[in-house]
Parts: C-alpha cells; sequence; structure tokens
C-alpha cells in the first residue's frame, strides 16, 4: 500500500515536469548554404585501391563521396544574370557538402571559382567518378556530346574525346556506363537518322571504349545474332540497348525488345566478342484504354539519379514477389513475396536498387478521381520481408510524391526528401509589369537506415538544387 | 460530511492512515501544480525571443505606407497571402470564380464603370476610349466575371461573350468585339491593377507625355514623394512607364502597349534592387 501512493505522485510529477521546454530547441534548421564559405578544402579522394582494378559500373558515387551537378543563375554585378553550372561534392562520412574546388582562398561565391562552370548551349552534364578522375559526359541537345576528364585532386579539365550525334547515318545516345582500370566504357546504343516509318525502328547495341588517357575511343558493335537454339522471334526488335552491369571482364547489356521478349547479351572488351547469355519474356500482359503493359516481367533495377546500371531483377506484380536474378549466372533468388498487388493498368511496381537495398515503390492511379497515390517498401539486398516506409513529400505544384533514394554509404540512405518553396517572389514581364512566382528547390540529404527502417523522418539536410 | 472523513482517517490504522493521506496529498497536487507549471512556463515563452519565420524577406513598413490603404494592402498581398492581385490564375485555391447576374451583374458593372471613369479623369484613358469602355460594360456583346480574392479584392474581366445565336431583328453591322478589360479592385472600389486591351486600334492611348503621375493617382499612392523612376531601357524594350518607392516598398508600372496597363506590386528594396540586376 505505502508505496503505490508515492509512485503515483511522482508519476504525476514528473509527466508535468516532462511536458516543459527543454532549454532553447532551434527555431529553423541549420541550412546548407551553396556557394560554401571559404573555410573548407574538400580532401582529395585517394584512388580506390585494388577493388576496382577490373571492369566494374560506374556512378556519381566513389567511395564516400557523391558529385552533384546543377545550374543556378547568377547576377553579374551591374549586368544581367547568367546561367552558370555548379559541381558539388556531398561526403557521406562527414555529411557535409562543399563545391569541388581545391583554389587556395576561394570564397566559391564568384566566376574563377574552379567549382563554377559556365554550361555551354545550354548542354544536359552527367557525372560518373573512377579513380581520381570525374568524368562529365556533355549532350548538347541538338549537336554532339563530348567526354571531359577533371582531376579530383587539382581540378585540371581536359577534353578527352567528341563523341558525334550523327555517323555513318545513325544518331547515338551516349551515356557513361563502366570502366576498368585504363578505359571508360559508354553505352553507345545507335539508331537510323532517318525516320523511316515504313519499318520499325531498330535499335543496335554498341559500347564505346574510350582510352582515359589519350582519349582514343573505339565501338563496338553488336553485329552478332542470337544462338540458334534460342532464336529471337522474328515479329521482335531491338527497341533499347543499355549496359546494366559489369563484372569479371564482360559487360552486360539489356536489350529491350518490341513484343514481349527482351535479351541478355555480353561484350568481352578485350576480345569485342558479343554473345547471348539469356532471353527473358514478358507475361501477364494487360491492354486498356490505349495502354498496355506487363505485369510479370524482368528487367534492370534502377539506379541513382542519372546513369544507367541496376541489377536484373523479376517482378511479378500479380503475386506481389520480387525476385533476383544473378547476371552471371541465370540464376533466380526470391527476395521478398507478400508486396502489394499491382495487376493492371491502375497500379505498378518501380523497383530501384541501391548498394544492400532495393526500393520498391508501388503506384496506384485513380482513374475515375485521376489522383496518384503510392507505397514504398524497403527491402534489404539480400533478401527479407519488406519493411514499409511511409515518407512523402509535398509541394503545391507536384502535390504528394515518395521520397527519392538515390543511394547508400555507410549506413545512411541520400536521398531527395524535401521540396521547398521559397515563397512568394516579385518578378518583371518584359512589359515591365509585376508580378509574382514562387521558386521551388529540392532538398538531398541523409537518412540513417535504422532511422529509415523505423520511420523516423531524422533527415540531415546537405544539397540544395 | 468533513466530521466523518476525519473520524474515519482517526479509525484507521497507521499505515492506512498514512497511504490514504499520501493520496489525498496526490490528488492536491494534481489538482495544484497545473497552474503553476503553467504560469511558470508562460513566463518563460514571454521572456524568450522567437524568430518570424520570413524575418529575412520582409522589412516592416514605415509608419507613412502603414497609413496608406493601397500600400498597406499590397504589402499583405505579396508577404502574407501570397498572392498576386493582377493573376487570380497564379493562385487557384485563394480565389472564388463567379459570373455576376441581376443585380450583382448591375453592381459590379457600377464598379468598374467608376474605374474607368477614375482612369479617365486623370488622363490615362482618352475619352473615345474610355466611351467605348463604358459602352461595351453596358451592352451585350461582352460577358463579365468576377473572382473575389482575399482581404476583399475582386478581380474583375470583361472579354467577348458568346455571340448569340440569332440576332436581333434590328441589330446593326455587328461591331468586332475587339476589347478587353481586367481590374482588380479593392473592397472600397480603389483600383490595383487595370488592363485595357484594344486589339482593333492603333496609336496611343491617351496622347504624349508622362502616365506616371496618373497612374499613381489612379493607385492612390501619390502621395509618397520618394517614387524613383525606373529606366528599362535595351533591357526591356516593350516596358513602358515604372517607378518605385522605398517608403512605400511599391513597384508600379504604366504600360500603353496595346491599350493601357496599370500595374503595382510591393517590395523590398532588397528585392527590388535584384531585379534591376
Amino acid at each position: 500500500m505505502r508505496p503505490a501512493p508515492f509512485a503515483a505522485l511522482a508519476a504525476c510529477i514528473a509527466l508535468l515536469c516532462g511536458c516543459m521546454p527543454h532549454g532553447q530547441a532551434a527555431a529553423t534548421p541549420e541550412t546548407a548554404q551553396t556557394p560554401a564559405p571559404a573555410a573548407a578544402q574538400p580532401e582529395p579522394s585517394a584512388p580506390l585501391e585494388g577493388a576496382e582494378g577490373g571492369i566494374h559500373l560506374i556512378s556519381e558515387l566513389l567511395g564516400s563521396r557523391r558529385y552533384e551537378y546543377k545550374t543556378f543563375d547568377y547576377q553579374q554585378p551591374g549586368g544581367g544574370a547568367m546561367a552558370m553550372g555548379l559541381l558539388t561534392v556531398i561526403d557521406c562520412e562527414t555529411g557535409t557538402a562543399q563545391p569541388l574546388c581545391h583554389r587556395d582562398g576561394c570564397a566559391h561565391d564568384q566566376p574563377g571559382c574552379s567549382a563554377w562552370l559556365t554550361p555551354n548551349d545550354g548542354s544536359l552534364i552527367t557525372l560518373a567518378a573512377d579513380g581520381d578522375t570525374l568524368y562529365l559526359l556533355h549532350d548538347a541537345v541538338d549537336g554532339d556530346a563530348w567526354l571531359e576528364a577533371r582531376s579530383l585532386a587539382d581540378d585540371a579539365t581536359r577534353v578527352l574525346c567528341t563523341l558525334p550525334r550523327l555517323e555513318a547515318d545513325r544518331e547515338y545516345d551516349w551515356a557513361l556506363a563502366a570502366a576498368d582500370e585504363g578505359t571508360l566504357y559508354l553505352n553507345a546504343a545507335n539508331y537510323p537518322a532517318a525516320a523511316d516509318f515504313s519499318v520499325p525502328r531498330e535499335e543496335q547495341a554498341a559500347v564505346l571504349a574510350v582510352d582515359k588517357v589519350s582519349g582514343d575511343a573505339s565501338l563496338c558493335t553488336n553485329r552478332e545474332a542470337p544462338p540458334a537454339g534460342s532464336p529471337r522471334p522474328a515479329d521482335q526488335r531491338v527497341a533499347n540497348a543499355e549496359i546494366f552491369d559489369a563484372q569479371d571482364g564482360f559487360l552486360y547489356l539489356w536489350l529491350g525488345l518490341s513484343g514481349d521478349g527482351a535479351e541478355v547479351w555480353r561484350l568481352e572488351p578485350a576480345t569485342g566478342l558479343w554473345s547471348m547469355t539469356a532471353r527473358y519474356t514478358r507475361t501477364g500482359f494487360w491492354q486498356e484504354d490505349g495502354l498496355s503493359g506487363y505485369d510479370n516481367r524482368v528487367s534492370p533495377a534502377r539506379a541513382g539519379r542519372q546513369l544507367p546500371g541496376g541489377p536484373l531483377v523479376h517482378v511479378d506484380e500479380q503475386a506481389g514477389t520480387l525476385s533476383a536474378i544473378d547476371t552471371a549466372t541465370g540464376q533466380e533468388r526470391t527476395l521478398c513475396t507478400g508486396l502489394p498487388q499491382a495487376a493492371g493498368r491502375i497500379a505498378n511496381y518501380d523497383v530501384q536498387a541501391l548498394p544492400g537495398w532495393y526500393v520498391v515503390t508501388v503506384h496506384w492511379l485513380d482513374w475515375t478521381t485521376q489522383q496518384t497515390s503510392f507505397r514504398q517498401f524497403l527491402i534489404p539486398a539480400e533478401g527479407g520481408s519488406p519493411v514499409e516506409v511511409s515518407f512523402s513529400q509535398y509541394s503545391a505544384p507536384r502535390g504528394s510524391q515518395s521520397v527519392h533514394f538515390l543511394d547508400q554509404y555507410g549506413g545512411q540512405f541520400y536521398c531527395q526528401y524535401e521540396i521547398r518553396g521559397s515563397g512568394p517572389q516579385p518578378g518583371i514581364d518584359k512589359d515591365g509589369m509585376p508580378y509574382t512566382y514562387e521558386a521551388w528547390q529540392l532538398v538531398y540529404g541523409l537518412l540513417p537506415v535504422e532511422d529509415a527502417l523505423a520511420g523516423h523522418g531524422n533527415f540531415t539536410e546537405l544539397y540544395l538544387e | 460530511m468533513l466530521t466523518e472523513m476525519f473520524s474515519r482517517l482517526r479509525a484507521m490504522r497507521p499505515g492506512t492512515r498514512l497511504a490514504a493521506l499520501l493520496c489525498a496529498a496526490a490528488v492536491a497536487c494534481c489538482l495544484a501544480l497545473p497552474p503553476v507549471v503553467f504560469a511558470v512556463w508562460d513566463g518563460m515563452l514571454f521572456a524568450g525571443t522567437h524568430p518570424r519565420a520570413d524575418a529575412g524577406q520582409a522589412e516592416p513598413l514605415g509608419d507613412a505606407a502603414r497609413a496608406n490603404p493601397a500600400a498597406c494592402l499590397l504589402y499583405n498581398c505579396a508577404h502574407l497571402l501570397g498572392v498576386d492581385p493582377a493573376r487570380p490564375s497564379g493562385a487557384p485555391d485563394q480565389w472564388q470564380a463567379r459570373t455576376p447576374a441581376g443585380q450583382d451583374l448591375a453592381d459590379a458593372k457600377a464598379r468598374c464603370a467608376a474605374a474607368v471613369d477614375s482612369a479617365a479623369a486623370l488622363g490615362l484613358l482618352a475619352d473615345a476610349d474610355a466611351a467605348r469602355l463604358r459602352a461595351a460594360l453596358d451592352g451585350s456583346g461582352y460577358l463579365l466575371t468576377a473572382q473575389d480574392g482575399p482581404a476583399g479584392l475582386t478581380a474583375y474581366s470583361l472579354a467577348p461573350g458568346p455571340v448569340p445565336e440569332e440576332q436581333p431583328a434590328d441589330a446593326g453591322p455587328a461591331d468586332a468585339l475587339t476589347l478587353t478589360l481586367a481590374l482588380t479592385l479593392t473592397a472600397d472600389g480603389r483600383p490595383v491593377y487595370f488592363s485595357w486591351q484594344d486589339s482593333g486600334r492603333t496609336g496611343d492611348a491617351a496622347g504624349t507625355g508622362s502616365l506616371l503621375a496618373p497612374a499613381l493617382a489612379l493607385l492612390g499612392v501619390d502621395e509618397f514623394t520618394d517614387w524613383q523612376p525606373v529606366d528599362w531601357g535595351g533591357r526591356l524594350p516593350g516596358a513602358g512607364e515604372a517607378a518605385y518607392s522605398p517608403a512605400a516598398q511599391l513597384y508600379v508600372s504604366v504600360n500603353t502597349g496595346g491599350g493601357l496597363t496599370v500595374g503595382a506590386a510591393s517590395m523590398t528594396p532588397e528585392q527590388f534592387a535584384a531585379l534591376l540586376d
């Protein structure tokens, strides 16, 4: 009897004390300012030892560092606005983001900073890092592309080679994909330049090997036919081709065919030999209102933001299962069951592969209200039960979206998790009339894996775009 | 009742009595502590500083500007409501569209006519143009729609209406419907945005001469004395006249291209300086 009233009294007082404010909570989170103050310089990253001597996929993430590129408007004092590009390096270990500039005493706040690039003709730039170099693929939308190599130690940049848009009556879609010790490999899928609608457009799989030092490029095109034992159906053509894996001295390409077929081919760059390793057929065909798709299919999972490359996964939207397929052996291994069913046109799975994790986002479209909804699941790479995560981000123009997981390093996800409005801003139109607009920024940052699994939105803001 | 309680208390064993007293003390604490705790908590909250959300963006208006209803209203639109009086379509969830009819339509037409008359009286519109606008408001070829926005703003739009299926027997040759009128009025009828366009006319709206002063008078902000003219020059060849007042934190622009457009927006001196770059 005696202890109980004490306990009750103590509990009441504890409750009241717990409600009191705990000192000064920070009113606004620290925002990552770009450009950053001059104090810190990014340390040069040591070239990776050993592991990457063989052929491997490359991406914006190298070791613990992720390289980002964005364009912004720079207000010249006394002049107009100039469109500039900014290279930023994000260190996932220390949780910092800095302009990629090694100049002494540079405040990173005006042209002349090594991290500031002047975009030429509005070209699109994709990045990939390997060894001690950052490779930039400039793609002028209506013209040729070119490849630049930029030293991560001292920012020295040189053009490696030009990549023509048109060559020998074929049009090329260039993409950075893989590398080994001395060579870069680009996806060089190409199709006939002249649009001849009398025949279905046929894409040709090809890989461009570029020497990292000299920039000499050689194109290796797949002219082989599938083996006699597994012929390509007569009515199916190659619709798209992309490098999705690189291991053991081979590059693996995914050839999506028109219709329900797909093939996996591998190229041995050392010998230039192509061979087909697998053929897949999609099933679960549905067609409604002019749309069609397949509920049961094999395809490469999506990788990071811009570059192709992801392991093969087998998705069954009717059964709600996800399996991983070993590229080299073709063996299939169930990753998880119990995903929500997404059969038909109103729903689909979007599978993304991050180091150590798969992210499956299931999208639903309600045709009567035209509202989309989604559920997102995290699945460990070795397989296991899907863990549902319920993060979302909202903005007036885009509505509600899932958080976009882009990468994983050191137990933290790198993701784009918020869309931030600047509030109404005044502007002047061409007639001198004032108007208001709102600028939106995408916010990127880190989220510890255990917080993601537990549903705690413990994001650390790193980078704004 | 109290005596009964005391006697019961005395009758208990000491152990039980202590327990009962402690329970009573606990209840008393639960009743008495909250007001004390919250009073202390309130004191802490009032004593501390609390930064405003957009402290970096908005500057408070000076006393003169706060006394001017137009400057005050436009300031609120820009910094608090996030509403552009000239463009209701930019914030569809803040404006309520309606098609006035009956007495409502008559009132709307009267308000618009009053605004047109003020503009004509100030010299912003030539008399002939004002007369055509009045005729369009009164006639049947044009449709007047309204959108009700925050802070008592109403945005009116006069545009060629649907062509009637049957022309009346005594209708003259159909005049080309080339006028459009868009204006946003405050609750007491003062324009904060006025735009008249006539695709069928040529020549200047009201002859040569600066229309800046009449435009400031139309908006009701001519009492400020620190209007700095803005010369957009080569950068915006289509721009008309413009001026900025730091005291009112207002940017006003008049453009006679295609008719007459008078617009105003509230912006801090920093925001204005950024636009000039």
